[in-house]
């Protein structure tokens, strides 16, 4: 089977991004992250939330990256980037929980327990997003989910979403691309579903009728 | 045309306007492009169809733009708590695990938790009482040549630190602990993704980095171009010229006299052209090598060393017998050392925002041996196609060049060693291993062994060697080299001796050996296992007149210890299996025949840099 070019470009890419560290300072580090709070927390927050579709969760993995964020301030070189390396961060770590998760979804002893009883906040963030579109998005594959999202509702440019991603220009359009067929055909699934779950249900009443 | 390739066509003519029709959504297409798509859309109902759902679920992803929840009143506090957590973490005194924070699942979290020391406290130890917890006097540490080791680690946000530990002190042998400090001391870090299963081995002039990516399958090698510099950052208390009296001890004494590597001298921040200029421009497209090309004669280069033959001035040799000029360790031990004030940090990533330079893909690098040539103008490694499709053969890369070229062809050699800038290659031809010594100039080959000799590592003067000594066979697929029936055995080179020492015997798997720059220090590496699986490292004193180890009296008997060890002069590290699946970093450094541990707590993710 070919290689896919996309996975390719990203296989050559990704061991780089280099950037200098040679000094580490804490307050300088506390006050930049600051400001970058009061910034971004918002979109960030709302990014998390939409990739993980778990309000709590998404409170927790914020905090979390924020905190890479003072961990690693100074491997931001230009300021102007912040925004997109705070969402690479903020992406990374939505993935490495997604991945987590698939991981534990396989452990029935450790279980999906966070998530068992759904909170309140919770449902009332389902109703808020729920919907075939909703739906949809969550059926596509999480990296391709991540770049609609980051393109259509935080509206990162071309060269933000690749930073974001961590991966080329070329390389994110070409993800972006197949985000939308994918969601195209989700959408269809969806629509499917629904069609034949009312049909089931018309033909239900026809029965008792 | 065939009906075949007609509908071959219109299939890719319909996936390109799909292609098309996505990309307009985010940027314009190119004039020929809209055109080509809007007649193709005229002509096609489905594509058509695909355009227009493309864009009404735009709208309604947009519709969401300014949809966006309120985050938790509390969230500053949160993070600013765990950041103040984070802040305190890195003066534990004990025990070294970074800890999941507060709220926050941490699974994947790699990184360690790392002592920063020079850009926090201002020349205040992080560790003022020392590590021990328990009764009694603490074991005196024991002063050694300063050394340093470096290891990559990866952070779950795809971070990869270098953290780099000086050591001018280590613990007796058998002690848990004895005042210092277990952690890094100095971080840099690049952001360098790939799989968890790396190694790294660092030019002899410290100017670049070769990663290995093993990966899941395929894998790639990688040459990261690096720079140093020991200029201290602005911003950073690390400059602060008030020494910390708790780390002075070794630099008074005569035996911890600094000897940094070749490379780490204070020169300013350097990149190197001929790799940047490549990493600038991935998208030119980089060949990399084919397993089964044409051999490649490598363009001569600047008369690369013997790394055996050249021993290192700043080697700590461990003499055979106890030497009497060794400065012994102060009667008063330093009661604070750690990582207190320290020279700011060696090593900065240079800057290369388009990529480091890929040498290799779609590969399966074998075993550990991989090195750079002594002048550190090539760099050897074994591999074979990820597809399983031939066995291995020998590739090299020359600084400069865009790729890594396989110097066999027979898909059953392994790199064996550097020998006078020549690469000693291990083969098996007609069912019988060979060893011969490649002239990477001229092609030419010389046998240096048949018969029973495989993978020979031979020492610095040249004069001894450790080899494989059996059979070797082909694995189950016909293809892999690998040791059957047998024994590794230390002798003089040429093999002429009748009584060998014998340092393991099979079956193994796999082994490395390393000898320090003057050959009195031999360590050996040797695993039964299964790749990835940890096996036993030695550490031996060798006689600089007869060549023979004392095998007696190690000086570190057999630890656990995963493959990827580094020896540099004076030290001896590497990572081995600790609880819950973590991976440990140790080292043992000496002093004349003073050789002491120190054991760096590390989670998962840890490669040495060699």
């Amino acid at each position: 089977m070919a290689a896919d070019p996309l996975e390719l470009e990203q296989r050559r890419l990704l061991p780089v991004g280099l950037t200098v560290s040679a000094g580490w300072d804490r307050d300088e580090a506390y006050r930049f992250v600051e400001d970058l709070f009061g910034k971004h927390q918002h979109e960030i927050y709302a990014y998390l939330v939409r990739m993980l579709r778990d309000p709590e969760l998404a409170a927790d993995l914020a905090q979390d990256a924020f905190v890479k964020a003072y961990r690693a301030y100074d491997s931001l070189q230009k300021p102007e980037n912040a925004r997109a390396w705070l969402y690479q961060i903020a992406h990374r770590v939505a993935l490495d929980d997604l991945r987590r998760r698939r991981i534990v979804r396989f452990i029935p002893l450790v279980g999906e327990t966070r998530n068992s009883t759904p909170s309140a906040e919770h449902l009332v963030m389902e109703a808020r997003l729920s919907g075939e579109l909703q739906r949809a998005l969550g059926r596509i594959p999480e990296r391709q989910r991540a770049a609609l999202l980051l393109a259509e509702l935080h509206d990162l440019t071309g060269l933000e979403l690749a930073a974001a991603l961590g991966v080329s220009h070329v390389a994110a359009r070409a993800l972006l691309t197949r985000a939308r067929e994918s969601l195209r055909q989700a959408l269809a699934v969806e629509r499917q579903a629904v069609a034949d779950h009312e049909a089931a249900a018309g033909q239900r009443r026809e029965t008792r009728s | 045309m065939s009906p075949r390739f007609a509908r071959d066509g219109a299939a890719a003519d319909h996936e390109r306007a799909r292609d098309l029709a996505a990309t307009r959504l985010g940027e314009a297409l190119h004039v020929g492009d809209v055109a080509w798509l809007e007649d193709h859309l005229a002509g096609c109902g489905d594509c058509a169809a695909a355009a227009a759902e493309y864009e009404e679920q735009r709208r309604s992803l947009q519709a969401f733009r300014l949809d966006f929840p309120e985050p938790p009143r509390d969230l500053w506090a949160r993070t600013s708590a765990a950041i103040e957590a984070e802040g305190a973490a890195r003066s534990w005194r004990s025990g070294w695990r970074s800890r999941g924070l507060p709220l926050v699942p941490v699974a994947g979290l790699m990184v360690i938790a790392i002592a920063v020391g020079m850009g926090l406290l201002n020349g205040r130890s992080l560790f003022p009482d020392g590590t021990r917890t328990g009764d009694g006097p603490m074991p005196t540490p024991i002063n050694v040549a300063a050394a340093e080791v470096e290891v990559l680690s990866r952070a779950s946000d795809g971070t990869m630190q270098i953290l780099t530990r000086r050591l001018t002190q280590v613990c007796p042998m058998g002690a848990d602990a004895c005042g210092l400090a277990p952690s890094f001391d100095v971080m840099t870090t690049a952001t360098i993704s790939g799989s968890a299963d790396l190694a790294a081995i660092i030019s002899p002039g410290r100017d670049r980095m070769v990663v290995v990516d093993r990966g899941e399958g395929a894998g790639g090698v990688y040459v990261v171009t690096m720079a140093q510099s020991t200029s201290a950052p602005a911003a950073s208390p690390a400059a602060s010229p008030t020494p910390d009296p708790g780390d002075s001890g070794p630099a008074a004494s005569p035996a911890a006299s600094p000897t940094p590597d070749p490379g780490d001298s204070g020169q300013p921040a350097t990149t190197v052209p001929g790799d940047s200029g490549r990493a600038a421009t991935p998208d030119t497209g980089l060949e990399t090598a084919s397993p089964a090309e044409t051999p490649h004669t490598a363009t001569p280069s600047a008369s690369p060393g013997n790394d055996a033959a050249t021993p290192d001035p700043s080697a700590t040799p461990v003499p055979a017998t106890p030497d009497p000029s060794a400065t012994p360790a102060p009667a008063t031990p330093v009661a604070t050392p750690g990582t207190g004030e320290q020279p700011t940090p060696s090593i900065v990533v240079a800057p290369a925002p388009d990529g480091a330079l890929e040498i290799a893909r779609d590969v399966i690098v074998l075993g550990g041996i991989a090195a750079y040539s002594a002048d550190g103008a090539r760099f050897a490694f074994t591999a074979r196609p990820a597809d399983g499709s031939t066995g291995p053969d020998v590739y090299v890369w020359t600084v400069g060049d865009a790729e890594a070229h396989a110097v066999t062809t027979n898909h059953a050699s392994v790199f064996s060693g550097w020998l006078d800038g020549n690469l000693l290659v291990s083969r098996v031809a007609d069912g019988k291993p060979e060893t011969v010594l490649l002239d990477l100039d001229d092609g030419t080959e010389t046998a240096v062994s048949a018969g029973r000799t495989w993978r020979p590592a031979i020492g610095p003067r040249g004069r001894t060697a450790v080899w494989w000594d059996g059979a070797v066979t082909l694995d189950g697929d016909g293809l892999i080299p690998v040791p059957g029936a047998g024994r590794l055995v230390l002798a003089p080179w040429p093999e002429d001796s009748p009584n060998p020492q014998v340092l393991a015997t099979g079956p193994l798997t796999d082994w490395d050996v390393h000898w320090d720059a003057a050959g009195t220090v031999l360590a050996v590496w040797t695993t039964a296992g299964k790749p990835g699986e940890a096996g036993l490292l030695r550490l031996y004193a060798v006689d600089a007149d007869t060549g023979r180890a004392d095998l007696d009296h190690p000086l570190m008997d057999a630890t656990a210890a995963f493959g990827g060890f580094s020896l540099k002069p004076g030290r001896l590290a590497w990572s081995a299996p600790a609880e819950d699946g973590e991976v440990r970093v140790s080292v043992a450094a000496w002093s004349g025949r003073d050789v002491g541990r120190l054991d760096l707590p590390a989670e998962q993710g840890v490669t040495i840099i060699r």
